[in-house]
């Protein structure tokens, strides 16, 4: 006997209307609530083989209704797709939905930047230094102080918010664009392309990321679009290397092999049935990358190696301001909270992600049931 | 039975190998090469239904999936309708895979989690552009009623569904062609017992009602029975028996297949089976070094000197059964039709006993007694 | 029995293993809570064999999940009592428990790969309960380990005990686990389909093994599984579960020969068997099992059941004694299937 598949859905939503449904629903309420008691669906749980939880060998509503035909099979009744299944798992994931309120105010926080900053970011307000030419703290005129060349530092880290989001949005794209292209012709296609891609992944890999950029960053132009590419191709390596093992895996499943059986092209089992398993972890691993991006270009223009000033970038704000740590503390601490508000926020969505898009779809969508037996 | 009026073979396989390469140790120069399937040579005729049966690692599946062009051959060859399989290419090659398809062991792993029911009945039809896409609609409609599975059931994912269940959207996948041939890949070996008799008598009248040929794999050979015109037993890559159901249960030639027949425990608590009397010894070695002689020696009740050094000769008996044994000898006192060697040597021990034929015990008409002089 | 019980362990009456007694589990799932186990009550005694049949979702794994004390976090035990050898399960001590487990009671899986821990060689796997539980030295508990694996069957013990779970075939897995259950001399084994990922040869091995040291070991057995045929030679006494309720139990020679729930009749002629008339195709229990999220009124089985009648439907019979003859003979069914003919009353 196998596992038996469990459905993992709302109660409240998409059961047909068997004589079932009305107990199914009443049950549901209660299940609802044991399911936050009991939080069987935790991750890191390939032990559910095991023992966890345990739906039977059929799906509720299986009732067999009046007017139904004895014999005739009757199934669980609902066409939520994994997309919808996987919105309602994270909606229901406090720590995921706190990151995400924190990555939507950075959002717009970074868009409607010049509508709110009340100074623009680069000019050195007249009356932003006190007598003594040293910054200002925080006040009514300056909320959040000002810098030691007499820039508002709100709007600074405003601004400083448009490099952040740029920079690590676009590396993880970029990254995330380039590991699922790398990893799926590697992983699909074998042979030289596999050995030719995963070795020159590996070369990438194997220089540290800062080290790379440091060298690479040297010799260009440094902005935002060269920092996203060397951060973006970085990350593309190493997505790369975790797409093309699950490729490799996939490849070998029952039903990649009952669509090579069937004569599926080759185009339409990578469209069909490899990406779709693909692209959660890619989702995951580019929504936590994003974090790590804004970190780097932080790091990079701490440095001197990122965005160069005048432009605000939170790395080299707290350039600016670490001469100042002992008087005007507010320089450094502001825009590492920044930082560490932008990098929470990706990384509680990522997990967020993780836990709802579970590429191994076990959990969320198919519970592995043994336990009822 | 259409097959006995025009046995004309659907499938030859002759001398079939195959092997794969085992991933190289660094210590070693050459990769181990393990023999999957080590020369075997059957038919199946239109319309009959051939049972591969042999435990696991006796390449009864592998020989399968050579069967539709999954594996390349390292030796012989496999003719469809005349056709070597291997050197099938494009067009014709997609023609084999609407003609050849496959029904898989477990039903959790061979359905695509992520399509819904209607896709994935209708993806070989996709694939090879049969109809319109209101036509595939209809079709996929009509398989569902085939596999008795309720008309709604194409909307629905497959974790909606039961093991048995999802066998049968996964026997409405294998049949939306009208193949000619499937291999039907141990299909209730992961399902309840109580289950798997709906889904065999689906399948015999599924393969009677659609003049299917069929290769039905499996590991016991009770589950066999009533699908199985002729049965095939395999061992260790090589087949020792074939011969028609009707024989192969009744008087079993092969020691192989009288244990086979033995370690299936009755339902009868008066049987006075015991695991202890009818078990073979120990399991079945490994294909990367297979023993010498009869491969089965090692592990054989009867085997004598012979046995460890020569390597049996598949021999036919007048009925047409085939057997790879230096001891078997043909109950119906027919002579073998190949002049090999009779039994020189006897066995050392005491041939037959403790070896009763349990299927003959049971009282079922059977002759009993093991065939070996 | 080595060594001598943990102070916390009363002295048990070795006459009832283990008793049962009205015992419902749920599982709470995000779709909703299911009844696995519903009232269920039996007596095992020590050294009894007992098998407990029953498809996919009827509770036969809870049951032993429940047993075991390894329910998993979303199910518990929500009525009944479970005692075993005089000791209360139920509620009990988290320390207690872990002395009962192993100690007293242990249990054998489907999936030997997942039960066993991939990263600890086998040796230790098995020498670390009779360390916990008896107090054994390591190198002593070692020397046992290896008798064990002799005993069990595993050829080579002494290269074994150092190997990983992931080096050894299915088959082996399967008799290291069971090395590792029998280790600390429980009184009572739970093996939860035990042979079913198995090759019927090798099912027959792992049968003839669990029968063996039942018989040598004094301990009860119970063997859990969906193929009638598995019991049919190694049980004394069998229990059919359907939809978390017990249906039918008896001796397994009375379940065999005289069958009287709907239900067993059923499980009896869909077996695979190799006695059966060539050609006659085998019968198929028409529907599918219910799932225990729904409140079924009445027999569980009424929506499948050939015999099916109104009162089927109205309430669920109790489980009551059959014939005078046999007295441990029971079945919950209104109808009597030797006498009336399927349809009658529909």
């Amino acid at each position: 006997m196998t596992e038996g598949p469990a459905p993992n859905h709302p109660p409240d939503e998409g059961v047909t209307a068997t004589a079932a449904d009305a107990d199914t629903r009443r049950g549901g309420a209660v299940g609802g609530d044991l399911r936050r008691a009991f939080s069987p669906f935790k991750p890191g749980a390939d032990a559910t083989r095991v023992a966890v939880a345990v739906v039977g060998e059929t799906a509720p509503g299986q009732e067999v209704a009046p007017g139904q035909e004895a014999g005739a099979p009757a199934v669980l009744g609902t066409e939520r797709g994994y997309w919808r299944t996987a919105w309602y798992e994270f909606r229901h994931d406090r720590l995921g939905m706190v990151g995400l309120v924190f990555v939507v105010l950075l959002i717009l926080a970074a868009i409607l930047a010049p509508l709110i900053a009340p100074y623009s970011p680069n000019y050195q307000v007249p009356t932003g230094l006190t007598a003594a030419g040293n910054p200002r703290p925080p006040s009514s005129h300056f909320l959040l102080g000002t810098d030691p060349l007499g820039r508002d530092e709100l709007s600074r880290l405003l601004f400083g918010a448009r490099i952040s989001l740029v920079v690590g949005l676009g590396s993880a794209a970029l990254g995330g664009v380039l590991g699922l292209v790398l990893g799926g012709v590697a992983g699909l296609f074998g042979g030289f392309a596999d050995k030719l891609l995963m070795r020159l992944a590996d070369v990438i890999l194997s220089f540290p990321i800062l080290l790379l950029a440091t060298a690479v960053l040297a010799v260009t132009q440094p902005g935002v679009g060269s920092i996203s590419i060397i951060i973006g191709v970085g990350f593309g390596a190493y997505l790369g290397r975790v797409v093309y093992t699950q490729a490799l895996t996939l490849r070998e499943r029952d039903f990649v092999l009952a669509a090579r059986t069937a004569g599926v092209s080759r185009a339409r089992i990578l469209a069909r049935h490899i990406l779709p398993h693909v692209l959660p972890s890619v989702i995951v691993f580019s929504t936590l990358g994003v974090a790590t991006a804004i970190q780097l270009e932080a790091a990079l223009s701490y440095v001197g190696l990122g965005i160069h000033p005048p432009t605000a970038s939170w790395g080299n704000m707290i350039a600016d301001g670490q001469n100042y740590m002992t008087t005007d503390v507010w320089l450094v601490l502001l825009p590492g909270i920044a930082i560490i508000i932008a990098m929470l926020g990706f990384s509680l969505v990522g997990d967020g992600l993780r836990d709802a898009l579970d590429p191994t779809l076990e959990r969320t969508v198919q519970v592995k049931l043994g336990a009822l037996g | 039975m259409p097959a006995e009026n025009a046995p004309s073979p659907l499938i030859q396989v002759e001398g079939l190998a195959v092997t794969f390469e085992l991933a190289a140790h660094s210590w070693r120069w050459k990769p181990q090469v393990l023999h999957a399937v080590d020369g075997v040579s059957f038919e199946v005729c239109r319309g009959e239904s051939l049972a591969l049966v042999g435990e696991s690692g006796s390449g009864k599946t592998t020989t399968g999936r050579a069967l539709l062009g999954l594996y390349r051959p390292a030796r012989g060859s496999v003719r469809f309708d005349g056709e070597e399989v291997s050197k099938l290419k494009g067009a014709e090659l997609k023609r084999f895979r609407g003609r050849a398809q496959m029904i898989f062991q477990d039903p959790y792993a061979s359905l695509n989690p992520r399509m819904k029911v209607g896709a994935i009945i209708a993806e070989p039809l996709r694939a090879h552009g049969a109809g319109s896409q209101r036509q595939r609609r209809e079709r996929v409609q009509e398989m569902l009623r085939l596999v008795g599975l309720p008309p709604d059931a194409s909307n629905r994912f497959p974790y909606a569904f039961s093991g048995g269940q999802r066998q049968r959207v996964g026997i409405a996948r294998a049949l939306a062609l009208h193949p000619d041939f499937v291999v039907a890949d141990e299909p209730v070996s992961a399902l309840d017992v109580s289950v798997q008799a709906q889904v065999l008598n689906l399948l015999s009248d599924l393969r009677e009602e659609l003049s299917l040929t069929m290769l039905f794999i499996a590991h016991n050979l009770a589950v066999v029975r009533h699908i199985a015109s002729r049965v095939a037993v395999m061992y260790l890559g090589q087949l020792v028996e074939v011969g028609s159901r009707d024989e192969v249960f009744s008087r079993p030639a092969h020691p192989y297949t009288q244990a086979l027949l033995r370690a299936v425990p009755p339902p009868d608590p008066g049987a006075g089976w015991s695991g202890e009397k009818v078990s073979l010894r120990g399991e079945i070695p490994s294909p990367v070094s297979p023993p010498d002689g009869c491969r089965f020696h090692t592990r054989c009740p009867y085997a004598a000197d012979i046995c460890r050094s020569v390597v049996p000769e598949m021999r036919t008996f007048a009925s047409g059964r085939k057997v790879a044994c230096h001891f078997a000898v043909d109950a119906n006192g027919g002579e073998f039709s190949s002049q090999a060697t009779t039994p020189e040597a006897r066995p050392d021990r005491g041939a037959g006993a403790g070896v009763e034929n349990r299927a003959g015990d049971a009282g079922s008409g059977i002759e009993t007694g093991p065939i070996l002089s | 029995m080595t060594g001598t019980a943990p102070a916390t362990l009363p002295d048990h009456d070795k006459g009832a293993a283990l008793v049962v007694r009205r015992l419902s589990t749920v599982y709470g799932t995000s779709y909703g809570r299911i009844t696995a186990v519903r009232d269920v009550s039996f007596q095992i005694k020590a050294g009894e064999a007992v098998g407990i049949v029953g498809e996919t979702g009827s509770g036969k794994t809870a049951i032993a999940l429940a047993l075991v004390g390894l329910l998993p976090r979303n199910g518990r035990i929500v009525a009944g009592e479970i005692s075993l050898g005089g000791v209360e399960l139920v509620n009990a001590p988290k320390k207690l428990l872990q002395e009962v487990r192993g100690r007293r009671i242990a249990m054998v899986f489907q999936d030997s790969m997942t039960s066993l821990d991939p990263l600890m060689p086998i040796g230790k796997q098995i020498s670390e309960g009779m360390v916990a539980h008896l107090g054994t030295s390591a190198d002593e508990a070692r020397r046992r380990a290896l008798e064990l694996l002799e005993d069990v069957g595993v050829p080579d013990p002494a290269t074994r005990l150092a190997q990983y779970p992931h080096q050894l075939s299915g088959g082996l897995r399967q008799r290291v686990a069971i090395a590792v259950a029998i280790a600390a001399n429980p009184d009572v084994l739970v093996a939860d389909e035990p042979t079913t990922a198995l090759d019927v040869t090798i099912q027959a091995q792992v049968l003839d093994l669990l029968e063996r040291e039942r018989q040598r070991r004094g301990m009860a057995l119970i063997l859990i599984t969906h193929d009638l045929g598995v019991v049919a030679s190694v049980t004394d006494r069998v229990m059919v579960m359907y939809a978390g309720r017990v249906v039918e139990s008896g001796t397994t020679e009375d379940i065999f020969r005289d069958p009287r729930h709907p239900y067993t009749l059923g499980l009896m002629k869909t077996m695979p068997r190799l006695d059966s008339p060539l050609g006659v195709r085998p019968a198929a229990i028409p529907g599918f099992p219910p799932t225990g999220y729904e409140e079924v009124a009445g027999c569980p089985f009424s929506p499948r059941c050939e015999w099916v009648r109104p009162a089927c439907r109205a309430e669920y019979p109790p489980l009551e004694r059959v014939a005078e003859a046999a007295p441990t003979h029971e079945a919950a069914c209104l109808v009597d299937v030797r006498t009336e003919a399927p349809g009658d009353a529909r």
